[in-house]
């Protein structure tokens, strides 16, 4: 994702607006995309900033999620009215020209809420702002959502097809994980109640959150975006290791502004169930730093990423044994 | 063998040598997130090349232990069969002691099922202390938690 590549692609899909490729510099951090900035000068005198995201080398990652599937989900929720993403503009789905698929959007002047976070803020307004724009993406109707994004065709199919990450993770190492055996009991025998199934977006925190003055915030990185229980964003959050952390320091008061913005009920979400799905909204991302792990064992190469995330496999091994230890027994396994 | 400096010495200084001199060289960001990376690899893995092999030798008979007594007290025939089916050999081969661990892990899991479904809560008190302990003994060798490389956008 270079200055040539990106120059050739604009001269293939706007061939009438006379690009010029100014410049194109990765931006450092993130575990999963390779992320470049790019600024572009068109032929009316004009100068637009870009955002282009593609798939690292194989041999260098990690994380796997799929280009074309974000894409769809980003045509799908770019014009919903109950939050914004920054307007993504091209695809190059086979990456005939940037070297890998790759999305471009355009690039938003502004501050990530991660950023805001450090800056010592009111942390009890700025937990309200971070509901908030939670609510607003769990809020969205699932009739307002292009037929093109996949659906559950149940909320018990969905959950069921979440928690059998942990067979995939069990079965990737051989069953030799006697923690993620536990904790997938447990998780068997606390089925939590059914919720209406919304966009969850799988990366939901506030490095994801964009800062933008005069407008309302931008959520980005939907690469593991889909249709499901809304309460995985939830969970997700929960191990975010970056302080200030906006849920941990008081559980009831970030889940009675939730319950208030989305209608769901205590019995549907409470500090239990919050819990709860820490060990199925993560699950997602454990299967592939396992199989990360294995590849490692297996003489393949992954990049730094697949020894690193040895540090993320430690993290979550002692939350998911942490939690489900507290999860009561049933004499019923679901 | 040379046995000064030891293996998890060596990669130390190895780690300082990285971080005193190698490190301020690099002005890429990205890089230097890399290099950043693979230091906290490089340190667990001193804290692993100390102990890793003492604490899998020290877990296998505990767990080994939990599978025949859950086998002797339920008469359960896949615990014994699991039971039967691991041991602790004598070789220190790192190899060795892995294949002997993963075994018995794979035991233990099978008789920590058992245990579970039925609710012999006497069993799962005893279960559940060898899985803290686990864990424990990880967090030991391996860091955790690291923020290094989170994209703040």
């Amino acid at each position: 994702m270079n200055v040539e590549q990106f120059q050739s692609f604009l001269d293939a899909v706007e061939p009438e607006r006379g690009a010029t490729v100014l410049s194109a510099a990765p931006i450092p951090g993130g575990y999963s995309r390779d992320t470049v900035m790019a600024e572009v000068r068109w032929a009316d005198g004009t100068t637009e900033k870009f955002v282009l995201r593609g798939d690292p080398p194989e041999d260098m990652s990690v994380f796997r999620s799929d280009r074309a599937a974000e894409w769809a989900m980003l045509q799908a929720v770019k014009d919903l009215p109950d939050f914004r993403i920054p307007t993504p503009r091209y695809f190059d789905a086979t990456g005939e020209y940037m070297g890998c698929k790759c999305i471009i959007s355009e690039a938003i002047d502004s501050t990530s809420m991660q950023k805001f976070l450090d800056s010592g803020p009111d942390l009890d307004k700025a937990r309200e702002d971070f509901v908030a724009i939670m609510a607003s993406a769990h809020n969205t109707p699932l009739d307002s959502i292009a037929d093109t994004i996949a659906r559950p065709t149940s909320w018990r199919q969905h959950i069921e097809d979440v928690i059998a990450n942990y067979e995939r993770m069990l079965q990737i190492i051989g069953d030799t994980d006697p923690v993620l055996r536990y904790t997938l009991k447990k998780i068997r025998m606390n089925l939590p109640p059914e919720v209406p199934m919304t966009i969850v977006h799988g990366d939901l925190q506030p490095g994801n959150f964009l800062l933008s003055e005069g407008t309302d915030p931008y959520i980005i990185d939907w690469e593991f975006s889909r249709i499901g229980d809304p309460r995985l964003d939830l969970g997700y959050y929960l191990q975010i290791p970056m302080p200030p952390h906006l849920y941990h320091p008081d559980p009831e008061a970030f889940l009675t502004s939730y319950r208030a913005l989305t209608g769901l009920t205590e019995e549907q979400i409470n500090p239990a169930i919050a819990k709860y799905f820490l060990l199925l909204g993560t699950s997602h991302l454990m299967v592939d730093i396992i199989q990360g792990t294995q590849d490692v064992t297996d003489g393949l190469h992954r990049g730094v990423m697949g020894t690193f995330l040895m540090t993320a496999y430690a993290h979550f091994h002692n939350l998911y044994l942490d939690y489900s230890l507290d999860m009561p027994y049933s004499e019923v396994t679901a | 063998m040379i046995t000064r400096p030891s293996t998890s010495r060596v990669l130390e200084d190895v780690v300082e040598e990285l971080s005193r001199d190698i490190m301020p060289l690099i002005t890429d960001p990205a890089q230097q997130i890399r290099m950043h990376m693979l230091m906290i690899v490089l340190n667990d893995c001193v804290n692993a090349s100390e102990r890793e092999i003492s604490v899998m030798r020290a877990e296998i008979p505990q767990y080994l232990n939990f599978v025949n007594d859950v086998a002797a007290a339920t008469g359960d025939a896949a615990v014994a069969a699991a039971a039967a089916g691991a041991s602790m050999g004598t070789s220190l081969v790192l190899s060795d002691v892995i294949a002997d661990y993963e075994s018995a892990s794979r035991a233990f899991s099978t008789a920590m099922d058992l245990v579970m479904d039925t609710v012999n809560r006497e069993f799962i008190e005893r279960g559940e202390e060898l899985l803290r302990q686990r864990v424990t003994n990880e967090r030991a060798i391996l860091s955790g938690s690291s923020a290094v490389g989170r994209s703040a956008s």
